[in-house]
């Protein structure tokens, strides 16, 4: 049925005088599938079965090749773009009132006999009638229900085929054709159902068209004679159509058997300033690049318009209700079928395209799952084990942390005692011993760099505290020489310093005269009854420690 | 119109309808939210298994740092790190101290523990007591004093921080005092006064009893 328009191949209905001929077309090949005539009964129920059966449903276009087609040239007046439609559409009803299906098609010719510019568009107007044929066909292609691509006339389609035809078989030289005015080609083919179709060409344009009866007779010299007669009739409208024989150029292409053109050319040779191109309908289908057409007469031109028509589009679709009414809806369902098909296939690529990597991501969810377990059952074996030990780390951290915090901020007296001990000797004595803790604070952090001998050895600067203070105080008596006494209160910080490394040893006095906070009584017969002892006060700052790790909340 | 178009047509065009809603209706509505649940789950079960690798790591690493961290863990266990700070007991060891010390006289007074939380010890479930010990000591010689000290750092349980110490000879060894000692009289030569804080480790249950007791 054609469902999908731009998978299938074409049916073209070529509309003869007395038949219709259907044609299947396929990469540029023609076949001709049935002649049905106009007066056959149940012509439509016929023409649709085979439009449907024999031609697979596909899209149809209709070719007018009748008698009866109207021709008219016109100057239409220029206007916008949107309204160019509606001008030609009014003029197109004045032109052919009486005439429904119609159509037109701006020619590159300019009106030279109007001044304005706006008048100077030229238009082909054509229309054919409303006949009982074209009501018949449009009635089976209906009932075909196969999609439709238009209503045309052949001549107009006809019209590229002839240009492209005379391009690949006129011969001539560059200069002649800048120098020549106008060119005229005129192509003359015979159809199958007998009329000779002569289309003209004025510069790569229609000009006239003529369509002929022809003898049924095999007679090849009469064949002859006939072609003969028709080329001199049309040149004779020529003339009235502006064709000045001096001037321009005149090239003739007839379709003809092989065996006839030596004939052919003999006889047209008789006319002067034209030029004779006499093909075969497979030369021309080879000029024209499409497939050999299997023809009973190599003259005969229907499947050359037929192969032509179906691998291009139309130069002119006819404008007609009964088409469209027809065609419209299907070519609207021929897109819709066109978009959901495409819609099928995107939405299949993207449900296929999510469904792998879902596919996927859940292979991964798996083997994730499994390495997850895996790592659970060695986290839960390994605590087990250490459980089994009877060792509960946290506590173990938590203890020896705290422990070790606090050993190191220690206060040890008993050392400190024990030095100061060693470093009194004998003779000295100790009257009070003030001893500290200090809180460690950044303020007091002081940083201890290495000796230089040290450093050799890679020693660095350390961030360090001091966590305690010590003040001792010392009397000596009064008979004690001072210089002597500080000897030995120098001697006593030495031995601190030796005795306590990372420690500060200052002396804050040394022994001394009374100053005015000591106590003296004097008496005239002993001068100072009660001498005060000498006082020495010395501090001690340390030990220095790294500052301390363990937090407390 | 399906004179026009055809019931095949028609049929046609609805099938496709019908095929690209279901296949647009099982990609909107199933694998779409279905892919972004795995995507989840997938994300969920990696950082999971991540973060148990990480776990197990850090037991692992835990458990090579307590083996070394062990014997210091006795010795703290033998110095009785986990004592309750019993009163009772308290007293008992300080009237040891001072009669093996040879002091002669040694006034002690306990302050009501306090729970101090540490972030370490939390996470073992427990918290560390301190309790603050002022001591009033008279001695008659410095000996018998730093005996006292020294026994008090070696025998107590837990840990001592000594934040205090003062010492003061009160006397000097001159002819009054030697005679008294003659007659057998013992005089306080030396006085000293000490501040210590005293923390141990105990069990959170009970460190929350205290807290309850306090309030």
């Amino acid at each position: 049925m054609g469902l999908i328009p731009f998978l299938s191949s074409k049916t073209v209905l070529l509309m003869a005088e007395d038949v219709l001929c259907i044609y299947k077309t396929s990469g540029g090949r023609s076949k001709l599938i049935e002649e049905v005539p106009w007066d056959a009964d149940n012509f439509e129920r016929n023409v649709a079965n085979i439009i449907s059966k024999d031609c697979g449903g596909a899209s149809v276009v209709i070719l007018n090749d009748m008698v009866e087609q109207h021709y008219r040239k016109e100057r239409i007046l220029q206007v916008g773009i949107f309204d160019q439609k509606n001008v030609v559409n009014r003029k197109l009803n004045i032109a052919f009132p009486s005439y429904p299906v119609r159509g037109a098609i701006p020619l590159k010719e300019r009106a030279s006999d109007v001044k304005s510019s706006l008048q100077k568009n030229v238009f082909i107007l054509a229309a054919v009638p409303h006949s009982e044929q074209y009501l018949r066909l449009v009635s089976a292609v209906r009932q075909s229900l196969a999609p439709v691509e238009g209503f045309a006339l052949l001549p107009v389609e006809a019209t590229r085929m002839v240009k492209a035809l005379a391009d690949k078989v006129v011969k001539e030289p560059k200069k002649a054709k800048k120098l020549r005015r106008t060119s005229w080609v005129v192509f003359m083919a015979q159809h199958k159902n007998g009329g000779l179709r002569q289309v003209v060409i004025r510069n790569g344009e229609l000009a006239l068209t003529r369509m002929t009866p022809m003898s049924d007779s095999e007679n090849e010299d009469l064949w002859v004679s006939e072609v003969n007669n028709e080329l001199k009739a049309t040149m004779s409208y020529l003339s009235r159509f502006g064709f000045n024989a001096t001037e321009d150029k005149l090239d003739v292409i007839v379709l003809a058997d092989q065996a006839l053109h030596e004939k052919v050319e003999g006889v047209l040779s008789s006319l002067q300033q034209v030029n004779f191109h006499v093909l075969s309908v497979l030369n021309a289908a080879k000029h024209l690049g499409l497939a050999a057409p299997k023809v009973d007469m190599q003259r005969f031109a229907d499947t050359l318009h037929t192969s032509w028509v179906s691998k291009r589009p139309l130069l002119l679709p006819m404008i007609s209700a009964d088409v469209d009414k027809v065609a419209l809806p299907r070519k609207a369902a021929s897109l819709s079928i066109g978009a959901l098909f495409l819609g099928v296939v995107v939405a299949s690529y993207l449900a296929y395209n999510t469904s792998a990597t879902l596919s996927k991501l859940e292979q991964e969810l798996v083997m994730a799952s499994q390495q997850k377990k895996q790592v659970q059952i060695q986290y839960e074996q390994e605590r087990e084990r250490i459980e089994a030990l009877g060792i509960d780390i946290d506590l173990v951290n938590a203890t020896v942390d705290i422990g070790k915090k606090f050993k190191e901020t220690e206060l040890n007296p008993t050392l400190l005692i024990q030095s100061l001990s060693t470093a009194l000797g004998r003779n000295l004595k100790v009257d009070k011993l003030r001893i500290s803790s200090k809180p460690i604070t950044p303020q007091d952090a002081v940083i201890r760099r290495p000796t230089p001998l040290q450093a050799l050895d890679g020693a660095q600067p350390v961030k360090t505290v001091p966590i305690y203070e010590m003040f001792i105080d010392m009397s000596f008596p009064r008979s004690v020489d001072v210089d002597e006494g500080n000897k030995q209160v120098d001697q006593l910080r030495q031995n601190l310093m030796r005795m306590l490394p990372e420690h500060d040893v200052n002396i804050l006095q040394y022994l001394r005269d009374y100053d005015y906070d000591s106590a003296v009584v004097i008496d005239s017969e002993e001068k100072i009854l009660n001498r005060q002892d000498y006082t020495v006060r010395i501090s001690v700052l340390g030990p220095k420690i790294e500052e301390q790790v363990v937090g407390r909340r | 119109m399906i004179e026009i178009l055809g019931s095949r047509r028609i049929v046609f065009l609805v099938l496709l309808l019908l095929l690209n809603a279901t296949i647009l209706s099982y990609w909107m509505l199933y694998t779409e939210p279905q892919l972004s649940n795995v995507q989840i789950q997938l994300s969920s079960e990696k950082s999971q298994t991540t973060r148990a690798r990480n776990d197990l790591a850090d037991l692992t690493e835990e458990y090579s740092n307590v083996q070394e961290k062990l014997d210091e863990y006795e010795t703290f266990i033998e110095q009785g790190m986990f004592s309750l700070q019993e009163r009772r007991d308290s007293q008992q060891k300080f009237e040891e101290i001072k009669e093996i010390s040879n002091i002669l006289n040694a006034r002690v007074s306990l302050s009501p523990g306090n729970i101090e939380t540490y972030d370490v010890v939390e996470k073992a479930e427990h918290a560390v007591l301190m309790s603050l010990i002022r001591i009033n000591i008279e001695a008659f010689d410095d000996v018998s004093l730093f005996r006292y000290i020294e026994m008090l750092r070696k025998e107590f349980s837990g840990i001592l921080t000594f934040k205090n110490l003062n010492i003061d000879r009160v006397k000097k060894l001159d002819g009054f005092t030697l005679r008294e000692i003659a007659l057998g009289e013992m005089p306080v030569m030396v006085k000293a006064n000490l501040d210590i804080e005293w923390r141990t480790i105990i069990p959170e249950e009970k460190a929350v009893s205290i807290g309850e007791v306090r309030r």
